[in-house]
């Protein structure tokens, strides 16, 4: 293409402006998925009545070390989905990114010793309450997920596949956290499984129509600008 | 007026007109894109080695600083917004050459032809060919931490900003590329 081409684009470009609103700050992107998570831990509160996991449990260490995992894990993946759309802020996705992956590692670490320190009696693996748990992380995340999608499909968003996966990693794994405090269970099998790895696995499945939502949603919203 | 002023007083003028092309503002817009695309093509020139692929690339860069407009807030400085969405169109350029260039390698593998090299960079006359071909054969966050230290000169800060990376990250980057550029010439020398 020749150097006149670019001036007869930019020449386009400039005819048909129209005016944008800019993005929302991050700090209240934040403060709105705060208060989806509050009405998200308000519709855990009714959907298990008020329990809390038992006073064993938290007294031991890789039970904190998951929760902290968790945690440590959702902050990190939804500032990488937030930031990583936004020009300029690569360097707070890479953060987050790392966040992330410090995260899981932790959470891994959390529930595999508790599995090491567990008693065979404990260490039993009780099917029924393991999917539930997931399912409730899942169904609690799946929001606050779809609020961040839409913020991705508004910025500018440019692998919207890898964005959905941290968004919603993001949103299950601190729906999780909240599972993981109010769940009577501490058998040690059933918080790996249960709180971290099935919960995981079904927010990469997830991030599939997520995905496909940002693209969407990405299209729409860009093709007036 | 010295250079950081002049850099300030450039950032302020940028800064001003994106707000208002944000606003619909054609005429603001129209003198940004007039003074940024001199440094746009110079930016390219210096990451795109193919000289017939630079002008599409700048062309991308202009197309998505469009699309994104949007997502520049005011508080923050336009600069480093503004070179992460060159940054982005260099990478995807780089990404689907990449590609290309290995569905055509097996294609030309296949039929026996001789690869075409791409013609060296007119705009690269400072530098030595072997030195632009030792500089492509760089990880890319290598090529561009030498590149921003060592040929456009710019400061440890400047270039860290403008690369999004902290500054001892790019320290970090430009001494390894620097290394391995030495190491690279040094072998061809010998050869």
């Amino acid at each position: 293409m020749s150097e006149r081409g670019t001036e007869v684009m930019l020449e386009g470009l400039v005819e048909n402006l129209e005016p944008v609103k800019p993005i929302p700050p991050l700090r209240s992107v934040f403060r709105m998925l705060a208060l989806i998570f509050g009405v998200a831990a308000l519709v855990n509160l009714l959907w298990v009545g008020r329990s809390l996991a038992p006073l064993s449990a938290w007294l031991h260490p890789p039970f904190w070390l998951l929760l902290i995992g968790l945690v440590v894990t959702a902050g990190g993946s939804m500032l990488a989905a937030l930031t990583g759309a936004i020009p300029g802020r690569e360097r707070l996705a890479r953060m987050g990114r790392g966040t992330a992956w410090a995260g899981a590692l932790m959470a891994s670490l959390g529930g595999i010793l508790g599995l090491a320190a567990a008693d065979p009696v404990v260490a039993r693996f009780p099917l029924g309450i393991t999917v539930a748990c997931a399912w409730r992380a899942c169904a609690l995340g799946a929001v606050p997920a779809a609020a961040l999608c839409v913020y991705l499909a508004r910025a500018f968003e440019r692998r919207p596949g890898v964005a959905a996966i941290f968004a919603c990693v993001g949103a299950v794994t601190l729906g999780s956290g909240l599972v993981h405090t109010s769940c009577p269970s501490r058998e040690s099998l059933h918080l790996l499984l249960g709180h971290w790895l099935a919960p995981l696995g079904l927010a990469l499945l997830l991030a599939l129509p997520f995905s496909l939502l940002i693209r969407r949603l990405g299209r729409g919203s860009r093709a007036g600008s | 007026m010295d250079d950081s002023t002049g850099r300030e007083a450039q950032e302020a003028r940028w800064r001003a007109w994106m707000i208002a092309t944000q606003a619909g503002d054609a005429a603001a817009y129209d003198k940004l894109l007039a003074e940024l695309l001199p440094r746009l093509r110079q930016y390219i020139r210096r990451r795109v080695f193919d000289v017939n692929a630079q002008e599409d690339v700048v062309q991308n860069v202009f197309l998505s600083l469009h699309r994104a407009r949007h997502t520049y807030r005011a508080e923050r400085p336009f600069s480093p917004w503004l070179y992460a969405v060159a940054r982005n169109a260099v990478i995807d350029y780089t990404r689907s050459r990449g590609r290309r260039l290995g569905r055509e390698l097996s294609l030309e593998a296949d039929a026996g032809v001789e690869p075409v090299a791409a013609p060296a960079d007119p705009h690269a006359d400072d530098l030595a060919p072997e030195l632009i071909e030792a500089l492509q054969a760089l990880p890319d966050n290598q090529r561009e931490a030498v590149t921003l230290i060592h040929l456009e000169g710019l400061s440890v800060a400047e270039a860290s900003e403008r690369a999004g990376v902290s500054k001892s990250a790019l320290k970090v980057r430009a001494h390894r590329g620097y290394r391995a550029l030495h190491a690279l010439l040094e072998d061809w020398e010998r050869e």
